[in-house]
């Protein structure tokens, strides 16, 4: 799912002595001269957004404008934590935990109305709505009733949101829920004018004049295919901290076109570096690498078509061998040129309820290439399952770069070390969804990002009835300590849980894990004041300014 | 009178052929296999339903292509299905100046230097002039257009920074991708120019126009001028309409806002009425060229509009 | 001794003329293929480009034995390695370098050419026996036969190829042959119009009335007097069908639809190479170049053989 939140960022980890590493490195001629037009930003945008209607989706592109332009009943902090933004100071939380109460603030829209509960309880029903069919709806499923909403089993007025009066919104919970204040500065929580989408019905978010915000910004009607605007909201309650007047976002799809366009001062941020450049700029003075959190595995497939294959994966010492055959330092520092490898599920960014790193209190280290050892467990395997020799094993891959490359790589590892003949079958993004969902692949790569900072957005992933599933893994002792998790109160004993399935997982080695992605960027040292996020969206501007002497 | 006979018939020809493409594409799109929806595991049985019969794909085919050609009499395209509720005339309507534009300049900046190498190439076969188009024309046609974008972006735009190295808006933007786009067609007219320069001067009406003494510039521009071009004038129709519906790659590279990525995109997002509303769209514009070439050679050679089915 | 001539009978039989011996041609006769090849091997540009085109042919077979490693083998640690003219001469050392995950460059070129070359002629063939046949058949029966089979090639030019193509690749897993089946599904067309052009032009002509009043059925016909005439078109039309084929596919590879990595072509090379023009511009510029001079040997072959199959540029 590279296109959810696969692609957000990491926090601003010391940005001053990141750019004060300077080194050699190529790009000599980079125009770093400050801007003539202070109040003006130039910035990256990958392909436009398909639309800009949050409720039925959210892809990268959108999530930029939207959440730059949009305020929440929180926002998130340069750390990452949620902060009041629409609402008024903290929610009153009930003793079960599951009754958020939020006051709002005065705010306006950008057309001068107010910002009302009624605008948050119209939103969050529209998503759940079966009838709008969003792709999102199911980050809503922590309210009550919603999946049931969802899923045509109960009437749309039934969710566990009201609007007290105007000012007052009232939210029920199915479980407990520790981190529902970030989810509430997520787009798809965003408030939703009743009036606007009734006005437009279909045409509601097509274009930028469909809308109304209440954010920083407004997505300005000057907005055109391949370049998008946003323009400082005069009626933003908060309108005092935002410095920038303007924002032009390009739409750029090839990456050495956002790098050349960043060396001739076209662009302030160069968006995501990829292959060769990586290396290029490694010791480039405007390299910035927000930590970045994204977890790329290996599925495979417990329920191949094919018996051979079914038996072939349902061998743990098989599925062992093929573990320790892959050199993940080698996939990250030539292949990748960029990352950490890899050997648990939850990358380091996410937090456990102690307020550390997940993995400061699960180690779980990468495997160790162990070619000997692998070849061996391969043989034992083979007989154990009963096959005279091991399947020809097809990797899925999208076509989008680096994830060929990756599959090439570990297609020679298997070869290598192995003696397992693999095929490689790289295809357009939306094909490779298609055929993961139905199951027809051997071996397919990939990747997840975090909606919220909670084990819980990796680890529901691997549920026997989870969709997400693809290789129908299954442990009985997982999907309890899962299912347990969601209502238990004892935040405590859920992390350690978490941990406990994740470690379950690990030892089963239900899937092979590779590495976690990071990201490096250029980023124009005059630009000040950006705040970088792992999850939500990747960047703030809301307080973004261009240093001016 | 013949002319406009000859006319009439020919837009008829071409209503009917478009007609005939946009059925039998439209045919084709729903024997694809797979569902056109996104995330389609996601959705509840129910829900899907809902989705398909809002997009009317739920009805016999038949009442679908009634629909769909009953709208496309009213100028419309359709909505996209990956892209929510955007009109596909719209779509087609905000990539499609700025290729256009590219593709116009390419085709003119490429005929004027196209014509210009083939005449002369043609007339002094041999020489250096001639051997320095056969490698032009070579190179345009064997070096692929991504691989030429890439270097004169990065050469003339990034390194001597004589234009803007990608993105739109002034005229200087539009210099790099023209030039991208301009080899190919200068390498074809001047291909087609000069074999056809060369035939013709070998033609008996040269040496007649020679024997009786015409001098050397009239036998060229009465004469074999204005024959050696009407191959050039076949090709530039469905030339014009290939740049002018835009190029994936070079508007990829310098990142231009043009139509070219559509035709790509409908197919790997599976978007079902947006390949639908491409597709009519690039088959409406190259059948209306090649109209328009047509009524051009009725105009010119008189022969053509007699001995109909004897074309080419 | 007076001498004296012996007169024998024998001597007074009729001469024996050969009558045969008088037709005899003194000198080898020139055929029109001979005649052909005479005039293509005066054709300097023709001979550079079958010279190249002959290296090139030669290095696919016996260039990837040459390398260090086979296509596919990958060594890390000697990464986007750039070549030096001496490692190229002497082969010590990776003669073009390497790429990205560290192949060999020399090994993957030379594949490369080889299964670029095989789509291109696969594609090729396909595309010539689809577009002679249906262009001697609607060029020959002419009347309804030719409306019809004409507006059936309209209908499909008006069609997007590159909708035709990627729908095809979707469907069919790509490899050699649904690309170049692909290919042919789009290409022939061209091909038929042309074909049928110059059919149109033969048939009126009176040794094809000739054969038809002696009684040659339609097949004979087709096969015996018209094949042979448009003969020079179709390789001329071969020579450019091959190099707008390993084009295309070098397309394909840019928009992930070409061969399936760790596969090679040089369309797929040339696109791995071309993300990294800026930095590591050999990965680039090996394949291009040698697509370039592919492409203008068949270009000069395809000239010189036009030149030398058209009786009217005889000299």
């Amino acid at each position: 799912m590279r296109k959810k939140l696969a692609l957000s960022l990491g926090l601003l980890l010391a940005s001053s002595s990141v750019l004060a590493a300077c080194g050699g490195g190529g790009g000599g001629n980079t125009a770093n001269e400050k801007p003539q037009d202070t109040k003006t930003l130039e910035w990256y945008m990958g392909e436009d957004p398909k639309t800009l209607d949050y409720a039925l989706d959210v892809d990268q592109s959108m999530n930029y404008l939207i959440s730059n332009s949009m305020d929440g009943l929180f926002r998130l902090d340069a750390d990452h934590k949620p902060q009041p933004a629409i609402a008024e100071g903290q929610p009153q939380i009930s003793s079960d935990k599951k009754t958020y109460t939020f006051k709002l603030r005065d705010a306006k829209w950008s057309d001068g109305k107010p910002v009302t509960a009624k605008d948050f309880e119209f939103a969050w029903k529209r998503v759940v709505d079966p009838k709008t069919a969003s792709q999102y709806a199911n980050i809503m499923f922590f309210i009550e009733n919603a999946q049931e909403i969802n899923q045509g089993k109960k009437p749309a007025d039934t969710l566990g949101v009201k609007a007290k009066d105007d000012k007052t919104l009232e939210v029920k919970l199915k479980n407990p829920t520790p981190f529902f204040l970030d989810l509430v500065a997520f787009a798809t929580y965003l408030p939703q004018r009743e009036d606007i989408v009734k006005k437009h019905g279909k045409a509601y978010g097509v274009t930028p004049d469909k809308l109304v915000y209440n954010g920083p910004f407004e997505i300005s009607t000057e907005s055109k295919k391949g370049k998008f605007v946003l323009k400082k909201n005069q009626n933003y309650w908060d309108k005092d901290k935002v410095k920038l007047e303007k924002v032009n976002l390009h739409s750029i799809e090839d990456d050495a076109t956002a790098v050349k366009l960043y060396e001739t001062g076209k662009l302030a941020w160069s968006g995501p570096l990829s292959g060769a450049f990586l290396t290029k700029y490694k010791n480039h003075k405007d390299k910035f690498v927000p930590p970045y959190a994204s977890s790329w595995v290996l599925i495979q497939n417990f329920k191949a078509k094919d018996p051979n294959k079914a038996k072939f994966f349902g061998n743990k010492k098989i599925r062992e061998a093929i573990d320790l055959s892959v050199d993940r330092n080698t996939l990250v520092d030539k292949v990748l040129r960029t990352g950490r490898p890899s050997g648990s599920w939850v990358p380091k960014e996410i937090t456990v309820t102690s307020g550390k790193s997940i993995r400061e209190e699960s180690k779980l280290d990468p495997t160790k290439p162990d070619p000997a050892k692998a070849k061996q467990l391969l043989q034992e395997g083979l007989k154990e399952a009963g096959l005279s020799s091991a399947p020809t094993l097809e990797i899925l891959v999208n076509n989008i770069d680096p994830n060929p490359q990756i599959a090439q790589y570990i297609k020679e590892e298997l070869r290598k070390n192995l003696g397992l003949n693999t095929v490689v079958k790289s295809v357009p993004f939306k094909q490779r969804l298609e055929l993961s969902d139905r199951g027809e692949f051997d071996l397919v790569l990939y990747g997840w990002g975090p909606d919220y900072n909670d084990p819980m957005t990796y680890m529901e992933f691997w549920t026997s009835d989870s969709p997400n599933n693809k290789g129908k893994w299954s442990n009985a002792e997982y999907d309890k300590l899962i299912e347990k998790s969601y209502s238990n109160t004892n935040f405590e004993e859920r992390s350690k849980d978490l941990m406990k399935a994740e470690k379950i997982w690990v030892d089963d080695h239900a899937t092979v894990p590779l590495y976690q992605s990071d990201r490096l960027y250029l980023v124009k040292p005059y630009v000040k004041g950006v705040k970088w996020h792992f999850f939500n969206a990747d960047f703030d501007l809301k307080e973004a300014y261009i240093e001016s002497k | 009178m013949d002319l406009v006979k000859y006319s009439v018939r020919r837009f008829g020809y071409m209503i009917v052929t478009l007609w005939f493409i946009i059925t039998v594409t439209f045919f084709l799109m729903h024997l694809l296999p797979g569902s056109p929806l996104r995330n389609e595991e996601k959705l509840p049985p129910q829900i899907k339903e809902q989705i398909l019969k809002e997009y009317g794909l739920k009805d016999p085919l038949h009442v679908q292509y009634f629909r769909y050609m009953g709208g496309l009499l009213k100028g419309d395209l359709g909505t996209s299905m990956t892209f929510d509720g955007k009109k596909i005339t719209d779509m087609v309507m905000e990539g499609f100046p700025a290729s256009a534009q590219l593709g116009l300049q390419a085709i003119i900046l490429g005929c004027l230097i196209g014509l210009i190498l083939g005449v002369i190439s043609g007339l002094r076969r041999g020489s250096w002039v001639d051997n320095i188009t056969t490698v032009i024309a070579v190179l345009g046609v064997s070096v692929p257009s991504f691989v030429i974008a890439a270097v004169l972006s990065y050469s003339l735009g990034l390194k001597l920074g004589w234009f803007p190295v990608a993105l739109w808006g002034t005229f200087s933007h539009t210099v790099l991708p023209t030039l991208a786009l301009t080899f190919i067609v200068i390498a074809q007219i001047a291909r087609y120019t000069r074999t056809e320069m060369v035939e013709v001067l070998e033609q008996d009406y040269i040496k007649t126009a020679k024997a009786k003494g015409l001098a050397r510039n009239k036998i060229l521009s009465k004469h074999a001028l204005r024959n050696a071009l009407i191959p050039a004038v076949t090709i530039l129709g469905p030339m014009t309409v290939n740049l002018m519906t835009g190029s994936m790659v070079v508007e990829l590279i310098f990142a231009i806002p043009g139509m070219g990525k559509l035709f790509v995109d409908c197919i790997n997002n599976k978007d079902l009425t947006l390949i639908m509303g491409t597709t009519t769209f690039y088959s409406a514009f190259l059948l209306f060229a090649i109209f328009i070439v047509d009524i051009l050679y009725g105009l010119i050679d008189p022969r053509i509009r007699v001995a109909q089915s004897g074309k080419e | 001794m007076k001498e004296t001539m012996k007169l024998t009978p024998d001597m007074f039989q009729p001469a024996e003329i050969d009558d045969s011996a008088k037709n005899a041609i003194a000198r080898p006769s020139i055929g029109f293929w001979k005649d052909v090849w005479r005039r293509f091997y005066r054709n300097v540009g023709a001979m550079v480009g079958l010279v190249l085109l002959s290296i090139i042919l030669v290095l696919t077979f016996v260039g990837p034995s040459m390398g260090k490693t086979d296509y596919q083998a990958q060594n890390l640690s000697v990464q986007d390695q750039e070549p030096t003219f001496q490692n190229m001469i002497s082969g010590d050392d990776y003669r073009f370098g390497t790429d990205n995950l560290g192949r060999d460059l020399w090994t993957r070129v030379w594949y490369g050419t080889k299964v670029s070359l095989m789509i291109a002629l696969l594609a090729a063939i396909l595309e010539i026996v689809f577009g002679v046949t249906i262009g001697v058949i609607s060029g020959y029966f002419g009347g309804m036969v030719d409306n019809i089979l004409q507006r059936v090639i309209e209908v499909l030019y008006g069609i997007p190829n590159l909708i035709v193509v990627i729908l095809f690749l979707i469907i069919f897993d790509p490899g050699i042959v649904p690309i170049a089946l692909a290919l042919a599904l789009t290409n022939w067309l061209p091909t038929a119009r042309i074909v049928r052009a110059q059919v149109l032009k033969l048939k009126s002509q009176e040794y094809v009335l000739a054969a038809r009043t002696l009684g040659s059925g339609h097949i004979r016909t087709m096969t015996k007097h018209l094949l042979p005439n448009i003969v020079s078109i179709v390789i001329i039309a071969v020579m450019f069908a091959i190099p707008s084929a390993i084009f295309y596919e070098a397309f394909l590879s840019f928009i992930g639809l070409g061969l399936r990595p760790p596969e090679a072509s040089l369309g797929v090379i040339i696109n791995d190479g071309a993300q990294n023009l800026q930095i590591f511009p050999h990965e680039l510029l090996i394949p291009s170049v040698i697509i370039g001079i592919m492409m203008l040997s068949f270009n000069l072959i395809g000239d010189g053989l036009r030149d030398a199959l058209d009786p009217r540029m005889r000299k």
